[in-house]
């Protein structure tokens, strides 16, 4: 095999292994506290209270300081009901936590699209 | 006699003040330095509130950062290694003593902490040296076994949040401020500091000048592309693709390479539960990320389960069925009209390239140790002992990863020596200490030049 082959090959290859990947921790992140995730505070999170959730098109406004933010939950969004205050564990939520009032802290990405959510727990 | 002792002490005062001004200034500390030495001791002494874990608990400087079963072997019953076995709290599902103890392996909740009793992975403990130039990717930094270690934005920096969530609680709750605390920013800025310092800073630029004949034998092997094939997902034997390959932002990649379709894997004999990893991602890719091979030969058990013991055995994974019917050995095989398939004495020669680079490798950390004991700025005695004693670890490894294969008998006698030089250098201090640190580096140079053309 020619080494052209050999190289287009692992090209192609190359990129369908980077094109699916994520790169970070899914698990422990649970267990972090809203707004204290290292190098994505006001980088990649917005923190703030929901100001409107539609269930069925997964949609949420949050509002912090600057003002509205709209972000779309997809499949692979992750949920977690931050109870820290209470000295509790922490666990893992569903859209269905995401309410109207409620603290989040939520990880987009550029599209909009959410990584996880964080949801203060009542 | 008041005018005259008020005269004696002006010329007291002026002769000191030309004194010091003589004197020529003693460096400061390099900020740098100052900060990889507060990440050093964070690594090592910082429990984070935990159950009194540290970082250093699984990454031991004696062991390469890593930790092997023989190592652990020397450990007494009190570590906090073994905190399962004598804090109640964590005695059921946050670790498997017996698989400590005989294998190295750690429990990781890799996809969750939802089930704990059925849902988490055993795997060995990644050694931190090189980090700098093996954790970049096209997509980010990748950490761990799989390249997805670290919370937040996923860097190395993050790391150690993730890390003591996992390793460190108190209890399986887990409570921000209860089980553990979190690094505080300036903290993760020195540990980063510090495991970046750690080891290589460059890749090698292969091949080497090598004087062996089985190890020259054995890099041609690694970088021939239609029979070792090594090189292109372990470039100049790092921990990155042959940019020519994979273009030349790739970095550090992730392949599924089929380990866990090992047959008959330690941890699986030993008849304790341990559910099949599936690396990256949740649920996961059957991926794990590209470990540099400079450092593999004292750093075994090898792939991320432990499952391979030696060097030899490590290589001669490749031949097997389980590379070549995974992912990885499929594309490998239709790009290269043929899996790999080295006999014996190639499978023996490639690995004694890589004990020999180890050995390299080694050799330059521990003259780098030695030299940094002595800096042109002012050092404490005890930090100096401490940059000798992990050059002394470092010229034991190449001694281990030679004489472990008959290779270079005449540098391992010279190692020895160095070795031997950089202990006695310990009892003294000053001058003396001086003097044996640099005999010990003089050795460690005769040891070089008989492996490598220089």
């Amino acid at each position: 095999m020619s080494n052209r082959f050999f190289r287009d090959c692992f090209f192609v290859t190359c990129l369908l292994v980077l094109s699916g990947s994520v790169y970070s921790q899914q698990s422990t992140e649970r267990y972090i506290p809203i707004g204290e995730s290292p190098g994505v505070v006001d980088e990649e999170t917005v923190v703030g209270e929901i100001n409107d959730v539609d269930y069925e098109t997964r949609s949420m406004q949050v509002r912090d300081s600057e003002g509205l933010k709209t972000v779309r939950m997809i499949a692979s969004t992750r949920y977690y009901l931050d109870r820290t205050h209470y000295k509790r564990s922490n666990q893992s939520a569903t859209v269905q936590d995401c309410r109207v009032g409620r603290k989040v802290e939520v990880k987009f990405y550029a599209d909009g699209t959410v990584d996880w959510v964080k949801i203060e727990s009542d | 006699m008041h005018f005259v002792w008020r005269l004696k002490h002006v010329w007291t005062v002026l002769l000191a003040t030309v004194v010091v001004a003589a004197c020529p200034a003693t460096p400061t500390v390099p900020p740098e330095e100052t900060l990889i030495l507060r990440g050093e001791r964070l690594f090592f002494n910082e429990t984070f509130a935990g159950n009194g874990r540290t970082c250093g608990t699984c990454h031991r400087a004696e062991d390469n950062f890593a930790l092997s079963p023989g190592f652990i072997a020397t450990l007494p019953s009190d570590d906090a290694l073994f905190v399962a076995e004598f804090n109640p709290n964590l005695a059921e599902n946050f670790e498997n003593p017996r698989l400590i103890r005989e294998l190295a392996l750690i429990l990781e909740n890799q996809d969750g902490f939802d089930d704990l009793a059925n849902d988490f992975n055993m795997r060995g403990i990644p050694h931190t040296l090189a980090l700098g130039n093996s954790i970049n990717s096209a997509t980010g930094p990748q950490t761990g076994w799989s390249g997805d270690g670290s919370p937040g934005d996923g860097s190395l920096r993050s790391f150690a949040v993730g890390a003591v969530i996992q390793h460190f609680p108190k209890t399986l709750n887990r409570v921000a401020d209860v089980d553990f605390r979190l690094p505080t920013d300036d903290e993760l800025d020195a540990l980063e500091a510090f495991q970046l310092s750690l080891g290589r800073q460059e890749d090698l630029l292969l091949p080497l000048p090598l004087k062996g004949t089985v190890a020259a034998r054995g890099q041609e092997v690694f970088m021939d592309r239609t029979l070792g094939k090594c090189n292109a997902c372990h470039f100049n034997a790092g921990a990155n693709g042959d940019p020519e390959l994979f273009g030349p932002t790739a970095g550090n990649l992730n392949f599924n390479t089929g380990v866990e379709d090992l047959p008959d894997q330690p941890a699986d004999l030993t008849g304790e539960a341990v559910p099949p990893d599936d690396g990256l991602g949740s649920p996961g890719s059957g991926e794990f990320n590209t470990p540099p091979v400079v450092e593999a030969a004292d750093t075994g058990p090898f792939f991320h389960n432990n499952s391979v013991e030696t060097i030899e055995g490590a290589v001669a994974f490749y031949n097997g069925d389980a590379f070549n019917n995974s992912p990885a050995g499929q594309l490998l095989a239709g790009a290269t009209g043929s899996g790999i398939n080295l006999d014996a004495t190639q499978v023996v020669a490639v690995a004694a390239f890589l004990r020999v680079i180890n050995a390299l490798e080694n050799i330059r950390a521990s003259d780098e140790l030695l030299d940094r004991a002595f800096p042109v700025f002012r050092i404490d005695r005890a930090r100096q002992t401490s940059l000798i004693k992990r050059a002394g670890f470092e010229i034991e490894d190449s001694v281990e990863v030679l004489a472990g294969a008959g290779l270079h008998a005449a540098a391992v006698a010279l190692l020895r020596k160095a070795h031997a030089l950089a202990n006695e250098s310990l009892k003294y201090s000053g001058d003396r200490r001086r003097q044996l640190v640099d005999d010990a580096r003089a050795q460690l140079t005769n040891a070089q030049i008989r492996m490598v053309e220089l």
